[in-house]
């Protein structure tokens, strides 16, 4: 059963929710979490301290929205639109990432928060 | 039904069209389709006597599919979890020892681009990092690269231009991509031209598409002159200008760095020097030359196509 929880970047804040699986359950045990993001693309990420390896979810196939953790960089991905290695509206990641939730409603709403300089995630109570 | 993975335990192997083993010369063979490194991730798709047929899912076509062909078993085994890499190797060679002492013993040496699973292990000079077959090991940790997220553009277009200078002088091969390693027994090692790319972005934790045509889908069209170090130059064929099939990554000014064919080396070439004119010359002939066309485009941007 997913875990609602929100994103909050500058004035704007996001529903989300992440999975049942083991590495979106570590995500979550970090909540709340307050960090620099990184942009690149349509894509904000940003460091977590989570140490998980690529699991049955890993792909490279990204929808607008979903919510990844990338393994090497012990990093989140949020996705809101094309990254440079897309070739369409798609985002694709810089490789392959676990995907660990998703936002429900418009995540291209980020695309107004680019520049931001925190970004927060935290459980709905 | 649950994927499998297999893990590849030697330092080079052919990723093979058929299931033949390939020539010890460098020649251009049509059964040759990529290399794997150590370390690298296979999907297993079936397997007869003594091969797997696999998916490369480190080496896309795109972002839902990958290099299909036949591995040698002896190459590879199969793993329950995908390893967690954290460092891949930044050097042409690196050698993984046995202790973390500068005369420890060599255990075999691993090729640019080989990823791997390291801790801290304690010691200021090395990581510990633990091989497939379980034992442990070291490396230095000058020899590796760890991601950098946040790293500023420029920087990045620095370190990839660094890495792919690394290359310099190393052997065309066809369907190549690994540099030399004295323990790749029996394995040609050598790179074409887009495993060039492949691996120098690679090496700064981006995974580009392995062939010259995919990266060009992969990439945002760019004007000649906004090009950028670490931006790429694609050639098509004479038949078809939509057809890509030879990639160069731009370094500064007129210069760019190329593995070109079979009994060359990569080297750095100049505009004038390959194609008989400048690159501002070029543009004033739409950048068709001898029939074949000419197209810049950026991975580190987005935008993607006209």
């Amino acid at each position: 059963m997913p875990t609602n929880v929100k994103i909050i970047v500058n004035d704007i804040t996001l529903e989300a929710e992440l999975y049942a699986t083991a590495c979106a359950k570590a995500v979550l045990e970090k909540l709340p979490l307050e960090a620099v993001p990184s942009k690149w693309g349509d894509e904000f990420y940003f460091e977590i301290s989570v140490t998980n390896p690529l699991d049955e979810t890993a792909t490279r196939m990204i929808k607008i929205g979903d919510i990844g953790y990338w393994p090497p960089g012990q990093a989140i991905a949020i996705f809101f639109g094309p990254t440079p290695l897309s070739n369409g509206t798609d985002p694709v990641p810089a490789s392959e990432v676990n995907i660990v939730g998703k936002i429900v409603g418009d995540a291209t709403l980020l695309r107004k928060a680019k520049g931001a300089s925190t970004i927060r995630l935290e459980k709905v109570l | 039904m649950k994927k499998q993975f297999l893990v590849v335990t030697v330092p080079v192997t052919n990723l093979r069209k058929e299931p033949v083993e390939a020539s010890v010369e460098y020649v251009c063979d049509d059964l040759q389709e990529t290399q794997l490194l150590y370390n690298e991730c296979l999907l297993y798709k079936d397997e007869n006597e003594d091969w797997y047929y696999v998916e490369a899912v480190e080496q896309q076509k795109s972002t839902s599919q990958s290099y299909p062909g036949w591995i040698l078993k002896t190459s590879a085994m199969s793993i329950d979890l995908r390893p967690a890499f954290n460092a891949v190797i930044k050097h042409a060679q690196a050698i993984i020892l046995k202790d973390p002492l500068e005369k420890a013993e060599s255990l075999f040496t691993l090729s640019i681009g080989t990823r791997l699973a390291i801790e801290d292990g304690g010691n200021n000079d090395y990581y510990k990092t633990t091989l497939t077959d379980g034992r442990k090991s070291w490396i230095r940790k000058d020899d590796v690269n760890i991601p950098a997220p946040g790293m500023e553009i420029g920087s990045l277009r620095k370190n990839i231009i660094e890495t792919t200078k690394l290359f310099l002088g190393m052997p065309y091969l066809w369907g190549g991509r690994s540099a030399y390693v004295p323990t790749a027994e029996g394995v040609v090692t050598g790179v074409d031209c887009s495993s060039l790319t492949n691996l120098a972005y690679r090496v700064n934790w981006l995974d580009i598409p392995r062939d010259a045509h995919d990266q060009w889908s992969a990439s945002t069209e760019i004007v000649y002159d906004v090009l950028e170090p670490a931006d790429l130059i694609f050639v098509s064929t004479e038949e078809a200008h939509d057809k890509i099939t030879h990639v160069m990554m731009y370094l500064a000014g007129e210069e760019f760095i190329e593995a070109l064919e079979t009994g060359s080396v990569v080297t750095i070439n100049t505009f004038k020097n390959k194609f008989g004119v400048t690159l501002r010359d070029a543009a004033q002939q739409d950048f068709i030359i001898n029939k074949r066309k000419m197209y810049f485009g950026s991975l580190l941007i987005a935008g993607g196509k006209k």
